[in-house]
């Protein structure tokens, strides 16, 4: 039974002389306490998603609801304030009140609901705990480090058992070291309560390490929804597949020929045979495939083979367990990983391309890199 | 988002004496001439009798003694004290609600800016004269508009509770702008994710005023405060068109009596009640920056 329903929501922004269409036909359902991400390059979308969950924006068609409840609905006229609506919030520089210490900010939203001091001043400390804040209760965000602060912020979200907790880009202004524990923290604490969280970021290694599912938007509307494997596996168009992963997948862009009963292509010469997986997913009036080989699928072979391909070796990057390798054949560029055989810069090497685990995207209309 | 370490920073700073000399004299040279010199000037004459027409002498404090028994003083002290009790909160108060409105994300917001600067641009003395037509018992607009509302005619400067208060809206007319203007440095300055986070924690419009707004323009309010309430304390331009500290001397302030003094020619009574409302601007102040809490929350 899914918590959060979103149907069709759209989004449009109207200034003096045109309008922007931030949102078209989201449709999404996020299960009970669910770790759902938002996942996209700037300006798709996310961040006004977001909001528009949190009621800080209204649809301009489409409806959101929980549960039972009707959140907004412009067809049916329904906007239920944020504040009604039971939800909590950490935005991106954590929105802390300056003026208030960190015990004040953390009880702030149970002041507003008149819970007693004494259940208060618990329920403030049981989240401290959670936390570790329970140390700096008394100082105000001012003389508190970004770790710190973010914990607060995510304190007074969780202090009141929200039956949904959104999330904008809050680990964006911590150091690298920091982000990768606290998203650990994250997840073990939402695990932990239990609430269903909508996590909006840009970062693919956030959303593939903290999403149970991942939505991946683009320029205002769904890409592809599912888990994060399944986004990584088997990802339905070249945006998804290019995306997710890094190194990005490399996407070559290929005239199919047919042979002898035999799809294939040919590089350099040489002629290279299309297994039967990929050419079930190519239309038989297809000339032209955009074909997605991911650079952990592409090896580095000492000698040459029937179906190798040889590169030229442009850039080197050592990352200590595995090294990246960037080369170049017939000016497209290839990027493939290597943990053990480093070639030098400028040498020709021999590489296999794994075609059982690549992909067979359409060519879009537009150009594509 | 920056924030303000409360560290003790003890660095020695070597001091270049003679560029110290040359680059911060002439300021200061200035200052001594415009501003110190006067200052203790007036303190001076004001132990002396020095009237045009007499010899002067030293008389001590008998100028202060004999100010505290003028009933003339009283009065005037008597007036400008209510003065300040009435316009300085009330001009916060609309100032506030203006600031609030001036911030408020609108198409009109440029033109109300704008507009609202007007009345504290104009000269006081050419609105003081514009005021005096206004309130002209016959003619003017301010009865015109009264007996509208089917009330009788005030008799605005003619009447001492009359002239106070057609003075006070004179005054809250002008300078409510400036206070809002203020404000409204204060209140862009709070980030809007504040609100939009105390929407989302369950704060009503009121209560996010309330709690953040309020406490975030603090020092704001404390310095517009210490600004007007000054100004109020030496006010004179208004006072000087619309009444000349009448009828029967009600509306005469500190300052205009000071004026009616000097330009009677005794300088040293003059220079006695100026020296009482320099200190009296200098102890509000110094109560205003001790209590006021001047320290800008950092984020």
């Amino acid at each position: 039974m899914s918590l959060l329903n979103i149907v069709n929501l759209s989004k449009k922004f109207s200034t003096i002389n045109r309008q922007v269409t931030a949102l078209s036909s989201i449709t999404l359902a996020v299960e009970e306490k669910e770790f759902f991400v938002l996942l996209g390059p700037s300006g798709c979308g996310k961040s006004t998603l977001l909001n528009l969950i949190a009621g800080l924006e209204q649809p301009s068609g489409g409806e959101i609801s929980l549960g039972a409840t009707i959140f907004s609905s412009r067809a049916k006229r329904i906007h239920i304030a944020p504040r009604d609506r039971n939800i909590a919030m950490v935005f991106q520089n954590y929105a802390l009140y300056p003026h208030m210490n960190v015990a004040e900010n953390i009880e702030f939203p149970l002041k507003i609901r008149g819970i007693s001091k004494d259940k208060r001043v618990a329920m403030v400390l049981e989240a401290a705990q959670m936390l570790e804040l329970d140390k700096v209760l008394q100082a105000k965000p001012g003389e508190l480090s970004g770790g710190q602060r973010q914990r607060v912020a995510i304190a007074r979200a969780i202090v009141r058992k929200p039956s949904l907790f959104l999330l904008d880009e809050p680990l964006s202004n911590l150091d690298a070291k920091l982000r990768a524990s606290t998203r650990n923290n994250l997840k073990l604490l939402q695990k932990r309560l239990g609430i269903t969280t909508i996590y909006v970021t840009h970062d693919q290694v956030e959303a593939m390490t903290l999403g149970d599912r991942i939505a991946l938007l683009n320029n205002g509307h769904i890409e592809q929804i599912g888990t994060p494997q399944e986004l990584y596996n088997n990802p339905v168009n070249h945006f998804v597949a290019t995306f997710i992963g890094s190194p990005p997948m490399n996407l070559f862009t290929l005239n199919v020929t047919f042979n002898n009963n035999q799809y294939g292509f040919i590089v350099n010469g040489t002629k290279i045979e299309l297994p039967d997986s990929l050419v079930k997913q190519i239309k038989k009036t297809t000339q032209t495939i955009l074909l997605g080989v991911r650079p952990e699928n592409i090896e580095i072979k000492p000698e040459p083979s029937k179906d190798s391909i040889e590169v030229t070796v442009t850039g080197i990057e050592r990352l200590g367990r595995e090294t990246i390798i960037y080369a170049v054949c017939e000016s497209v560029s290839v990027s493939l990983i290597s943990s053990n055989l480093v070639p030098q810069i400028g040498e020709k090497v021999t590489i296999v391309l794994d075609l059982f685990k690549a992909h067979v995207f359409e060519k879009p209309k537009s150009d594509v890199n | 988002m920056t924030s303000l370490k409360r560290s003790q920073d003890s660095r020695q700073y070597s001091y270049d004496w003679p560029w110290v000399t040359l680059l911060l004299g002439p300021g200061l040279f200035l200052l001594c001439l415009l501003i110190l010199i006067p200052v203790i000037g007036t303190i001076i004459t004001s132990t002396n009798r020095d009237i045009t027409f007499m010899d002067g002498k030293w008389v001590g404090l008998s100028n202060y003694a004999e100010l505290f028994k003028d009933t003339a003083f009283r009065q005037s002290l008597r007036f400008t004290i209510s003065f300040i009790a009435v316009s300085v909160p009330l001009e916060l108060l609309f100032g506030l609600g203006l600031s609030l409105l001036m911030n408020y994300k609108s198409s009109f917001r440029g033109i109300i800016r704008s507009l609202v600067l007007i009345p504290w641009a104009i000269p006081a003395v050419i609105s003081g004269r514009i005021w005096e037509l206004i309130y002209n018992v016959n003619y003017g607009l301010a009865n015109y508009i009264i007996e509208q509302f089917g009330f009788e005619k005030i008799n605005w400067l003619g009447t001492s509770s009359g002239a106070f208060w057609a003075i006070i809206i004179a005054d809250l007319w002008k300078t409510i702008p400036f206070v809002a203007i203020i404000l409204l440095a204060g209140l862009s300055s709070i980030p809007e994710t504040l609100y939009q986070q105390a929407q989302i924690d369950g704060a009503s419009f009121f209560r996010r005023f309330y709690s953040i707004t309020l406490p975030l323009l603090r020092p704001v309010i404390v310095v517009a405060l210490l600004f007007r309430t000054i100004d109020a304390l030496r006010i004179f331009d208004l006072v000087f068109i619309l009444t000349s500290g009448g009828p029967g001397g009600s509306t005469t302030s500190l300052s205009q009596l000071g004026f009616k003094y000097f330009v009677g020619g005794d300088f040293g009574y003059g220079s006695t009640l100026s020296v009482i409302i320099f200190l009296c601007a200098l102890v509000l102040s110094l109560l205003v920056i001790k209590f006021g809490k001047f320290s800008q929350e950092a984020i």
